[in-house]
């Protein structure tokens, strides 16, 4: 009789239905805090509040992400290391931002993915 | 406010104190950086900064990284007109809709019309048209004025009001918001091709 050989299983990719942010995530839960801030409201209102000033301000932080497409971006990153490129994206949970042109002092990445735990801060004008 | 973590750990509702306020932020490393806050992303904690240019010029943004701030101090608050700038900083609103009441006024029948015409049911509620029940359009009546729980239903309704026509009879100068090439339903003009994004013809 043949030996059974065992079947390796790649893991599940993201749910097709969702929109991509899965708070349960092994990647989100290992790089993202816990749990999202919330003051845990028991009271619906005070909920529907929350969510509100919650939306308003993500989607004030979102325009602002698209409104840098293809603007040149100044970063500065740990260890004193400042670095320039031109931003294309963002993931969705802001850990990895696609750029171009990165200006390094070792040379010119044409396309690169910076960290974003690694930026301490980034700048550009509008 | 003294370590990294205490900022994160705040609720959107202390953020929001935060909102429109002259700040100096404290980086890691002791950097500081200065500006009006412009709003702090729920779900990394970043801040983001707003240093402003002359009236109708350019400004500088800056944003601190939510793992990297140590502390946020208010140092002014701003006055009305500084609060209207920071709130339509990123929204780019094409000329043609800002305009005074009337013209705001003239834009919502312009739109009830146009829905009614594609067979939308659409009412009025207050300042704000409800269409096919599911989703709201707010004042003044662009695509991004459109508010809806539905994505299939908002995507359908936005391309619709790229393809509006304006009572000069030209379409919309912007392409349909969903990206799609081909015009399924007439233009109210009766021209049935609609291959590219309209350029104004």
């Amino acid at each position: 009789m043949k030996t059974p050989v065992c079947v390796v299983r790649l893991p599940r990719g993201p749910d097709p239905h969702g929109r991509g942010f899965d708070p349960t995530s092994p990647r989100y839960l290992a790089l993202c805090p816990s749990s999202l801030s919330t003051s845990g409201e028991a009271d619906p209102v005070a909920l529907r509040t929350e969510q509100r000033t919650r939306a308003m301000m993500r989607e004030r932080f979102l325009r602002c992400l698209i409104s840098m497409a293809n603007k040149k971006i100044q970063f500065l990153m740990y260890e004193k290391v400042k670095v320039a490129a031109v931003f294309g994206a963002s993931d969705i949970d802001v850990l990895n931002f696609q750029v171009s042109d990165l200006q390094t002092p070792i040379g010119v990445q044409t396309e690169a993915l910076i960290r974003c735990q690694d930026v301490i801060s980034y700048s550009f004008d509008m | 406010m003294s370590t990294t973590s205490a900022w994160r750990q705040q609720t959107p509702r202390d953020w929001e104190h935060y909102v429109n306020k002259q700040v100096t932020v404290t980086a890691h490393g002791q950097q500081q950086h200065r500006g009006w806050l412009h709003t702090v992303d729920p779900v990394t904690a970043s801040v983001v900064l707003v240093q402003l240019g002359e009236a109708a010029g350019g400004c500088s943004v800056s944003v601190v990284m939510g793992h990297a701030v140590e502390q946020v101090e208010v140092v002014g608050e701003a006055d009305e007109e500084t609060a209207m700038r920071l709130s339509s900083l990123f929204r780019s609103e094409a000329p043609e809709l800002r305009g005074s009441v009337e013209d705001v006024k003239r834009r919502r029948e312009e739109l009830r019309g146009w829905l009614q015409q594609n067979r939308v049911p659409v009412e009025e509620v207050g300042e704000d048209l409800l269409v096919a029940g599911v989703l709201t359009v707010r004042p003044p009546y662009a695509e991004q004025d459109c508010f809806s729980s539905n994505q299939m239903v908002l995507a359908r309704i936005q391309g619709l009001l790229a393809r509006m026509p304006t009572p000069a009879g030209q379409s919309c100068d912007q392409p349909a918001a969903d990206g799609q090439q081909s015009c399924d339903q007439p233009a109210a003009d009766g021209q049935q091709s609609c291959d590219q994004p309209s350029a104004g013809f």
